[in-house]
């Protein structure tokens, strides 16, 4: 099994949220279609060389999203009820939250952080 | 179902000792063995496979006793430490012909593409092989036998990266199959970091952490803090490390929740970033802690 | 040794002798070489050709042993064979079997073949109890020099053994040629059998029986081993 999955290491976030993120952009693109049978635990493993308890967290990660869902002893699919949307929000809602937090630690206010978010979409 | 189970193992030396070791190591999983040199990662490797008899304490590989069964048990085992060597004035297939004889499980086609895959001549002698050949002519016999359980002790030093990725890569491959397992020693913590389900840290011969990788790294946290003057530091086990300048501060702590931020936040100071460590990271912190004889990691076996 | 495992300790007898064929053989056609000089040339050569058989028989027992034994410790292939599903004992009894049955066959067939030596009246008779007693001393000596490779592994025990062997078989054949029942037989026209001879002899295989027995149970008092 060939996903042509690739993980950076210079990526400062944990490989499970790397794989996370990957499996939910192919979702939010399409390539993975709704009701798609995901590889085993195990076999992405295999394929990605990381140890399966971090491909088991990734998974276990987009269940709670939603993202996936996992039949006991049948393997885990991709939500038929997904929302391409809601997914693509949730990558999104990441960046957004960084910038949040950057932006209180820094004391910008509410209206000066989405005055600067403005800035940035006219560009 | 534990491939190995370690209960308070006990061996004295006379300038060292392994101190009530408890490692369990789940079938089907990875388990990397980290620590310092001289923290007892050979010796307990070696009680494990049976060739150093431990003074107390029990040690159940595959459910036989060790070292009393170690016979039985390494049927299915393929161990191999840093200080191995093959035959220097034979050739590799001599080696692979005599293992054909002993192991009826071993896996002939299997050794062959190994063989391709490590880019080793068999006819060649071991005395003509470079030290990255050499180790991966050891590992190849250990692979081809097929064993439930591999033990390997720093199985990449010295290797090219490119030869670290064939055997990361192998032994990857090997888990695939859910039924084995894998113990392994490295100084390497990126190949520790990515292929362990589990990680056990040893320092001093004592084990002062064996918990699954992803709670192990999700347990330390590097907290950056923007802090006044009058500011003071709770009191916390926790904190490993606290480094000061200015108004900033940076405090390594091992035992992170969301909580410990909320705490700072209430005693003064404001909370620019909470970052991951690395391995690597991790490992040199609770080092250079236990050495200051500081409260190091909290974590036992989860 | 109740509990060992034949399949495997006959492959690693058979890899021991694999390793050891071509020095032993070159061992054992120099021990005719040294014979069929005694009988050609035993007037002119014949203490050049006893110092070459005692040699040839007393370097094919140290080959064996430290090749087999202390090369394999010194040159670490020591963990490749405990990763084997081998005990000590079963480790022990392989290295004890392969150099004795190895070392063993030189010596025996050498020996037969010196006593040609005696065919016609080139040498006295008489001497055919002596060579027997140093035959079997070589013997000993070996036995001695194996148990104690086996049992301590070392490179520096094992040339000490080597070392006080040699010397130690040399005053010891001194001392037994001073015995009156040897000096007064050895020149002899006749093989006496006496019971000089006879105790002697029979000390020395014991000493060699005790010392394999003592190799074992040595080997299975030990909790480290590597």
């Amino acid at each position: 099994m060939n996903t042509q999955m690739i993980l950076s290491q210079t990526d400062p976030r944990p490989i499970y949220v790397q794989i996370m993120d990957e499996i939910s952009r192919r979702v939010a693109l399409g390539d993975w279609q709704p009701g798609m049978r995901l590889p085993s635990i195990r076999e992405l493993a295999a394929d990605l060389k990381v140890s399966v308890i971090t491909v088991k967290r990734a998974y276990l990660e987009l269940e709670r999203s939603g993202v996936i869902v996992t039949q006991q002893g049948k393997g885990s699919f991709v939500n038929q009820e997904v929302s391409v949307d809601d997914v693509r929000m949730q990558e999104l809602a990441r960046y957004l939250d960084n910038a949040a937090r950057v932006a209180a630690a820094m004391g910008m206010s509410h209206d000066e952080l989405v005055d600067a978010l403005a800035d940035y979409t006219n560009r | 179902m534990l491939a190995i189970k370690c209960s308070n193992v006990r061996k004295t030396y006379p300038h060292f000792a392994l101190q009530d070791v408890n490692l369990n190591l789940a079938e089907g999983t990875v388990m990397g063995f980290v620590g310092p040199n001289g923290a007892g990662k050979s010796t307990t490797l070696r009680v494990i496979m049976g060739l150093v008899h431990q003074d107390a304490g029990s040690v159940q590989v595959l459910g036989h006793s060790m070292p009393a069964a170690q016979r039985a048990a390494k049927w299915d085992i393929g161990f191999v430490s840093e200080d191995m060597r093959l035959y220097s004035h034979r050739t590799l297939g001599f080696h692979l012909e005599f293992l054909e004889q002993i192991f009826p499980k071993w896996d002939k086609p299997y050794a062959a593409e190994l063989l391709r895959r490590f880019d080793l001549n068999p006819e060649q002698k071991l005395k003509g092989l470079s030290h990255g050949q050499r180790v991966k002519a050891a590992l190849l016999t250990a692979f081809a036998r097929k064993p439930r359980l591999l033990v390997f002790d720093e199985p990449t030093t010295g290797l090219d990266p490119v030869a670290r990725k064939l055997v990361v890569d192998e032994m990857m491959r090997v888990m695939e199959d859910e039924s084995r397992s894998i113990l392994f020693s490295s100084h390497n913590t990126l190949d520790v970091e990515q292929i362990s389900d589990s990680i056990t840290f040893i320092n001093q011969g004592e084990i002062v952490a064996s918990q699954d990788k992803e709670s192990f790294l999700d347990a330390w946290r590097r907290v950056r803090l923007v802090v006044d003057d009058t500011f003071t530091l709770p009191n916390c086990n926790s904190i490993v490390k606290t480094q000061r300048a200015g108004h900033q501060m940076v405090l390594t702590v091992s035992d992170y929740n969301e909580g410990f931020a909320a705490h700072l936040t209430q005693a003064g100071a404001s909370v620019t970033d909470v970052e991951r460590l690395t391995l690597e990271e991790i490992f040199i912190a609770s080092v250079e802690a236990s050495q200051a004889g500081q409260h190091a990691i909290q974590g036992e076996a989860a | 040794m109740s509990d060992t495992s034949p399949t495997i300790v006959r492959e690693l007898i058979k890899k021991d002798l694999q390793i050891m064929k071509v020095p032993s053989l070159c061992y054992w056609l120099g021990g005719i070489g040294a014979i069929l000089l005694a009988v050609f040339f035993g007037d002119a050569a014949g203490t050049i050709a006893f110092i070459l058989f005692v040699s040839v028989l007393f370097g094919a027992g140290v080959h064996a042993a430290m090749q087999t034994v202390t090369e394999e410790r010194r040159e670490q292939n020591l963990p490749f064979i405990m990763s084997l599903p081998v005990t000590i004992s079963d480790y022990t009894v392989a290295k004890m079997s392969a150099n004795l049955m190895l070392v063993g066959t030189i010596w025996l067939t050498l020996s037969a073949a010196s006593y040609v030596i005696f065919i016609g009246d080139v040498m006295p008779k008489g001497t055919i109890p002596f060579l027997t007693i140093i035959l079997v001393a070589i013997f000993l000596a070996y036995v001695i020099i194996l148990a104690t490779t086996v049992v301590f592994q070392g490179l520096a025990p094992a040339i000490i053994a080597v070392v006080a062997a040699n010397l130690g078989t040399q005053a010891y054949i001194w001392w037994i040629s001073e015995f009156h029942d040897v000096r007064s037989t050895v020149n002899g026209m006749e093989a006496v059998w006496n019971n000089t001879y006879l105790t002697v002899i029979g000390l020395q295989v014991a000493a060699v029986c005790a010392l394999i027995a003592f190799t074992f149970y040595s080997q299975s008092k030990k909790t480290e081993f590597l």
